[in-house]
């Protein structure tokens, strides 16, 4: 269904929809910066990749076919994109950066380590306020979250676990999130130099 | 802003919305193009859940408009192309009909006239026979004089056909 989605948006894309590829952007972003960040730890130079991806995948959107997925296929643009930023890193030691084959199993936790102490201090604030927004949700809400989110599980087999309609899972599940994000939002108002990487709902 | 737009985009998020909700999320778009910056907040959600980096948003309509721009730009230069194409052609033919006039236009008509016309026409072509004649005649004894071989012009038979 995703995958028939995706396309539906790039096929709207390749006629001219832009709006259809800012949901694609929206939708994968943060996942393609997952993927980057295990070849590349510098924070700027992973939203340099990121952003420069899917620069390349807009304009190549015509040659999309459908034959892959389209994160498939956008991946691999940032992986040829982050292999350019490596390639150019030889010439700029200031990169930290890894070679991607050695490392593109690497699990992202680990990749953390390479990050600053800034950064780090960052991400485990940002994971505490998370998992202190998570307790305190209603437990239905948790749930229907945390199967989805930590045991990746589908909104029917989800449905089919807390017995419930499908459509009741997917508003647990939104429910939950609004309700985290407006958490967190507050945290970052209260204190904005703890979550400065940010641009969008949370400064 | 209408919940069940945030909830499509929640269910878009996990792959999990139908092609109703799609299009539930491009209307909502064209009547405000900002709710796109509230999505980002449970897109940034998602991340944090999912322990991924949380980019600063890659700002969708910079990415679509610079491109949108060079194919504006592109299409611009090749109408321009296209117009100074079309504009040398015309000056083309307009400055070779002034130059040549109604008979530029009227070629065929000769050969039209030539053929209502049979004794002119046989008289040129005679005339045409003995210039080709006298021509070649020169250029073969020309010939014979550089290669050293024997060349009788007057046995050469040269021949204009009459195409009429």
């Amino acid at each position: 269904m995703a995958d028939d989605i995706d396309y539906l948006l790039v096929q709207k894309t390749q006629k001219g929809d832009k709006r259809a590829f800012d949901l694609l952007v929206l939708k994968y972003q943060h996942r393609l910066a997952g993927s980057v960040s295990r070849w590349v730890s510098e924070p700027d130079l992973v939203q340099d990749i990121v952003q420069e991806s899917f620069l390349k995948a807009f304009k190549a959107v015509d040659h999309f076919r459908g034959d892959s997925a389209f994160f498939t296929w956008l991946y691999s643009i940032a992986t040829n994109t982050a292999k350019s930023h490596l390639q150019s890193a030889g010439r700029k030691p200031s990169y930290r950066a890894v070679d991607i084959d050695e490392f593109s199993d690497m699990p992202i936790a680990g990749l953390i380590e390479n990050q600053g102490p800034m950064d780090r201090l960052v991400n485990d604030q940002l994971q505490e306020q998370f998992q202190l927004a998570m307790k305190q949700l209603p437990d239905d809400l948790r749930i229907a979250l945390s199967l989805r989110e930590l045991e990746g599980m589908s909104y029917q087999d989800i449905a089919d676990i807390v017995q419930a309609p499908i459509g009741t899972v997917r508003s647990r599940i939104f429910r939950a999130r609004e309700y985290i994000e407006l958490t967190l939002r507050s945290w970052t108002e209260r204190s904005p130099q703890a979550y400065p990487g940010t641009g969008g709902a949370y400064e | 802003m209408n919940s069940k737009v945030n909830e499509s985009f929640s269910a878009f998020l996990d792959g999990e919305a139908s092609e109703m909700d799609v299009q539930r999320l491009l209307k909502a778009l064209d009547n405000d193009p900002s709710v796109l910056h509230q999505w980002e907040g449970l897109s940034e959600t998602k991340a944090i859940a999912q322990n991924w980096p949380v980019v600063r948003p890659v700002l969708q309509q910079d990415i679509a408009e610079r491109p949108l721009l060079q194919k504006q730009r592109s299409k611009w230069l090749r109408y321009r192309l296209e117009a100074s194409v079309a504009a040398i052609a015309c000056f083309v033919v307009v400055g070779l009909v002034g130059f040549g006039g109604p008979s530029f236009l009227n070629s065929r008509p000769d050969i039209v006239v030539s053929a209502l016309q049979p004794s002119i026409n046989l008289e040129q072509n005679r005339l045409a026979q003995q210039r080709l004649e006298h021509m070649l005649k020169q250029h073969v004894e020309r010939a014979s004089f550089s290669t050293g071989r024997a060349v009788v012009p007057s046995a050469i038979e040269f021949k204009i056909e009459n195409t009429l």
